[in-house]
């Protein structure tokens, strides 16, 4: 069978559908394929198929959405045929013709389909260039797609193959090679047709579809506003980059062209501005965000200083409080303040110190060893901590608990405290539990950390003491006094000295020296030694019945109250005191205010029936009366039984049970 | 209610308004810009 046979056998020839570059081209029914064909004769002098079996390989094997299909190469003689897919549809010119217009989305579709269709055809190896890209060679098909048939595949066979040019749609560089290789015109000196080609070709086909002008030929330029004003700005400036005259001002690629047209819409100046203003409102939310985040910073940091101050003010109080003897309002206010700041340790400081004050010392030592010590909040290195260990150590000294004193003041030095008076203090402490050495040894650094004469002093009086030598220990005390300027000092040299006095039974010379520390110092600073000094006043008196010390004693404590030092103990033994002094009104009148300041208990019924007894021995029998002594007792006896479980007996209620039997006895109750 | 709480207080409601805020652009902002593509779409396929 022949070669026409073979032909005849597989494709019958429909009709005749023009003429193209190369040749005839036909439409035609493929017998096998059931289908119907384009025959093209291709430009094929001096073209051999048989050298061209990879070329022809590439071609038959391309297969792209917007691509015909090519089926098959035919050598008829001379004559070489290629066999394509039919595209149904109407090409873009044809539309053009018959009035057809385009939307701008239609274009920006069909922009991208090309230009995919293009980037598929560039990245063959080697590439195939269409070459001759125009509305003629568009094809719409019933789908609303296009397909850019009639490549030129003579070129791309045949490399010494000119390619042709179609005026309004082809390239410079493709007028230049075909027409005339020494063009006067001053647009590059173009050495081959590439890629760029067909891009410039394509801008300048979509130029004609949107504004209906087609360029006139490569010198031509493109009426931009024109352009613009039939599309927009964004896809104008696609088109007028795809069609520059210089290659390197075109798109590198036909991939760069499509992105292009993918991104036009958001190239349009709606869209931009929308974008601008989302930016600018992300932008305006985290700077405020930003702002308001250091304005939290700020307002944490006036928290805690906030916090501070008040707990400060808090503290100033506690002190205030403590200064004035409200001791009661004192521990609220420090409830208060340790409740804001619990690791600071100056609240629990001034409640310490206040507890001290009160002489309250087994109460003082708890609180600093539980409230303070084992308090997870507190850090212990603080060098508060220091003076809250020597509240702690004195405390020890004053229940004679020598030897915690002296473990508290060596946890004392472990946390810093490095003054001079806590050294004194430390000596006097060993001194007293029994480390005589070790006492010298604090003393002489105590000495070195600069250790006034005075305290040097009162230091060697207390070890003095301690050692049992009061001779030397009086003589150190009263050289304290002598040149003391510190009315602290002095206060602890008198009373201390006082108390050996006391010791040695000479009671005169104890309350002489009290005295004369009464006069001397001033009353902030006389605490405790007008307690030692009322003491001595009231066993004077009772010893000697000379009521001058009666008188004095009271007198003292009326300053003890004065001072807002008063505690129950003050007015109890001023009611002893006058009663002793036959003043039985004054004593009445305490006793009165002791039930508005301490409520009523056993001890003033006691006190009140004693006084009733006295009060009625004034007088002669006929005028003696007993009831309100009965009543005062019954009431005293009946609450002192109430409370007997919890307390020691009071000997002064067995005296006072005796003389209501004696008087009950005495029928003066009848 | 002291100048520090004041503070504090509005800087937390702010930066919870401001991250509320910044989570709905997530969503709000590119509906925006959709429904705006999908309009110039419109007008362009209106302009011919």
């Amino acid at each position: 069978m022949n070669r026409f046979e073979e032909f005849s056998n597989t494709y019958q020839i429909l009709e005749k559908l023009g003429e193209g570059s190369g040749g005839v081209v036909y439409l035609a029914y493929h017998r096998r394929l059931q289908k119907e064909v384009v025959l093209k004769q291709i430009k094929s002098k001096g073209l051999s198929m048989a050298d061209k079996r990879q070329e022809v390989d590439i071609l038959k094997n391309l297969n792209h959405s917007f691509l015909p299909q090519v089926l098959d190469f035919l050598m008829m003689g001379d004559e070489v045929y290629t066999v394509m897919s039919y595209i149904p549809g109407k090409s873009l010119a044809r539309l053009m013709r018959e009035g057809a217009r385009f939307s701008l989305g239609q274009l920006i579709r069909w922009g991208m389909q090309i230009t995919s269709a293009l980037n598929y055809l560039h990245s063959q190896r080697p590439p195939v260039i269409h070459g001759d890209i125009k509305p003629a060679n568009i094809m719409l098909t019933p789908q609303g797609n296009i397909c850019l048939i009639d490549f030129n595949i003579s070129f791309f066979l045949d490399e010494n193959a000119i390619l042709g040019y179609t005026d309004g749609y082809s390239s410079p560089e493709q007028y230049i090679i075909a027409l005339d290789s020494a063009s006067e015109r001053p647009i590059g000196n173009y050495r081959k047709i590439d890629e760029k080609a067909d891009i410039y070709s394509v801008g300048a086909t979509f130029y004609h579809l949107a504004t209906g002008r087609r360029m006139r030929d490569y010198r031509d330029q493109i009426d931009y506003d024109l352009l613009v004003s039939r599309t927009s700005e964004a896809f104008a400036q696609i088109i007028a980059k795809a069609v520059e005259k210089d290659p390197n001002k075109r798109f590198n690629s036909a991939f760069e062209m499509f992105q292009a047209f993918q991104n036009v819409e958001r190239k349009d100046g709606k869209y931009r501005a929308l974008l601008k203003r989302q930016t600018a409102v992300r932008i305006a939310l985290f700077a405020c965000m930003a702002g308001f985040i250091v304005m939290g910073g700020l307002g944490i940091h006036t928290i805690r200083v906030e916090r501070t101050d008040e707990y400060n003010d808090l503290v100033e109080k506690q002190e205030e409080y403590r200064e004035a003897g409200d001791y009661e309002k004192q521990e609220e206010t420090f409830e208060e303040a340790s409740a804001i700041l619990p690791s600071s340790l100056e609240s629990y400081y001034q409640n310490a110190c206040a507890l001290y004050e009160q002489e309250a010392y087994q109460d003082c030592i708890s609180f600093i060893e539980y409230d303070v010590e084992q308090n997870e909040k507190i850090d212990l290195m603080q060098p508060r901590m220091a003076d809250l260990y020597y509240l702690e150590a004195e405390s020890h000294m004053e229940l004679e608990n020598y030897e915690n004193a002296v473990r508290t003041f060596d946890k004392l030095f472990q946390v810093g405290g490095f003054e001079e008076e806590y050294y004194r203090d430390y000596a006097i402490a060993l001194a007293y539990n029994g480390e005589s050495e070790k006492a010298q040894d604090a003393l002489d650094e105590a000495v070195e950390l600069g250790l006034t004469e005075d305290s040097v002093y009162y230091a060697r009086g207390e070890i003095d003491r301690s050692l049992g030598e009061l001779e030397r220990a009086e003589s150190d005390f009263q050289s304290c006094i002598n040149i003391s300027e510190d009315p602290e000092i002095k206060a602890r040299a008198y009373v201390t000295l006082g108390d050996i006095y006391e010791e040695q039974g000479r009671d005169q010379d104890q309350r002489d020296i009290l005295a004369e520390g009464h006069e001397n110092l001033p009353v902030e600073n006389q605490m405790i030694l007008l307690q030692r000094l009322i003491q001595a006043d009231m066993d004077l008196a009772e010893r000697t019945g000379n009521s001058t010390y009666a008188a004095e004693a009271a007198a003292l404590l009326q300053q003890v109250i004065e001072q807002g030092w008063d505690t129950y103990d003050t007015y109890d033994n001023l009611v002893v005191l006058h009663e002793r002094m036959g003043n039985y009104q004054e004593a009445k009148n305490y006793l009165d205010q002791m039930v508005k300041k301490f409520g009523e208990d056993y001890n003033i019924y006691k006190r009140l029936a004693f006084l009733e007894i006295d009060y009625q021995e004034t007088k002669s029998n006929a005028q003696r009366n007993y009831q309100t002594f009965a009543e005062y007792y019954q009431k005293a006896e009946k609450m002192y039984q109430e409370q007997l479980k919890n307390n020691d007996t009071d000997e002064e209620m067995q005296l006072l049970q005796n003389v209501y039997q004696q008087v009950a006895a005495g029928g003066w109750l009848n | 209610m002291t100048a520090g709480w004041i503070l504090t207080i509005i800087s937390a409601l702010g930066i919870i308004g401001c991250l509320a805020a910044l989570i709905a652009t997530i969503k709000i902002f590119p509906r925006q810009r959709r429904e705006l593509l999908e309009e110039i779409e419109e007008e362009w396929e209106g302009k011919r």
